[in-house]
């Protein structure tokens, strides 16, 4: 029973790493665009920031992927009582098949990724608002500078 | 036996992932710290500095939690015990690391000050 737990965390950790690697591959090929529009056009500090913001989004759901890969025995584990001679014998029984095996898998995998979709909305905000406060401070520069024109 | 190889797996990659990651932010992270210095001898020293104490604090706090796993009987055990402990300081580097931007966006701010002080 426990060979088929270990099969489920091999599975479990390529799908997870993968599953990573391609939401964040897309994401920050993306959102190099937005840095370089928040920064101005400063590719240095755009690309760095971006890099920065790759290796935080890499930590956050990688570590979060093997924080909550550990399998709840007790929801598979049957407890029985039963009376021998009069002395109570406990015995409990762990029951993990194939269909178990599946159902954790999927609703890890599922877990992940619903995790990953808000993280990557939260940084969707994060750069439109980005983008905002720069725009707001160009222009404000501008206004500034036409003022001392006069 | 198998406690020993835990413990190393766990040493192991605990350092791999924060060389790599302090790697990558003493890289990148220069050039934030330009933008607010203005000052390049001063950003390298500062740098290198930052990157040190990450280092101490990061391996010295694996060293001290190596011993915490304690006896492991099984396989099962020691992946569950590795890879929850190398997810929580996943997940606690990067709630330091996005803390780290938020702290350098927010002096960005008082930039003008920062140059002065750091120039004259």
């Amino acid at each position: 029973m426990t060979d088929l737990i270990v099969k489920t965390y091999i599975a479990y950790l390529p799908i997870a790493i993968l599953l990573t690697f391609i939401v964040a591959r897309i994401f920050f090929k993306n959102s190099k665009i937005f840095m370089l529009d928040i920064f101005s056009g400063r590719q240095e500090i755009a690309g760095s920031t971006n890099k920065l913001f790759e290796t935080g989004f890499y930590l956050l759901s990688l570590g979060f992927a093997l924080f909550s890969m550990k399998i709840n025995k007790s929801e598979f584990t049957t407890f029985k009582n039963e009376f021998v001679d009069g002395v109570r014998v406990s015995t409990e029984e762990l029951s993990f098949g194939m269909q178990e095996l599946f159902e954790t898998l999927s609703s890890k995998v599922g877990m992940l990724a619903v995790v990953l979709g808000l993280m990557v909305f939260f940084l969707m905000f994060m750069l439109f608002r980005g983008k905002k406060k720069s725009a707001e401070g160009r222009a404000n520069k501008l206004s500034l500078e036409k003022l001392q024109q006069i | 036996m198998i406690t020993a190889i835990t413990y190393t797996a766990y040493f192991c990659l605990a350092a791999l992932l924060t060389v790599l990651v302090g790697r990558d932010l003493h890289s990148n992270g220069y050039y934030l710290i330009l933008d607010l210095f203005d000052n390049e001898l001063f950003t390298k020293t500062v740098n290198n500095m930052l990157l040190t104490g990450y280092y101490l604090v990061n391996i010295g706090f694996v060293a001290i939690t190596v011993g915490q796993i304690g006896e492991v009987d099984s396989l099962v055990q020691a992946i569950e015990s590795v890879s929850y402990r190398i997810g929580s300081i996943a997940l606690f580097l990067g709630v330091l690391h996005f803390n780290n931007i938020i702290v350098l966006h927010l002096l960005s701010k008082r930039k003008i000050t920062i140059i002065n002080f750091i120039n004259n």
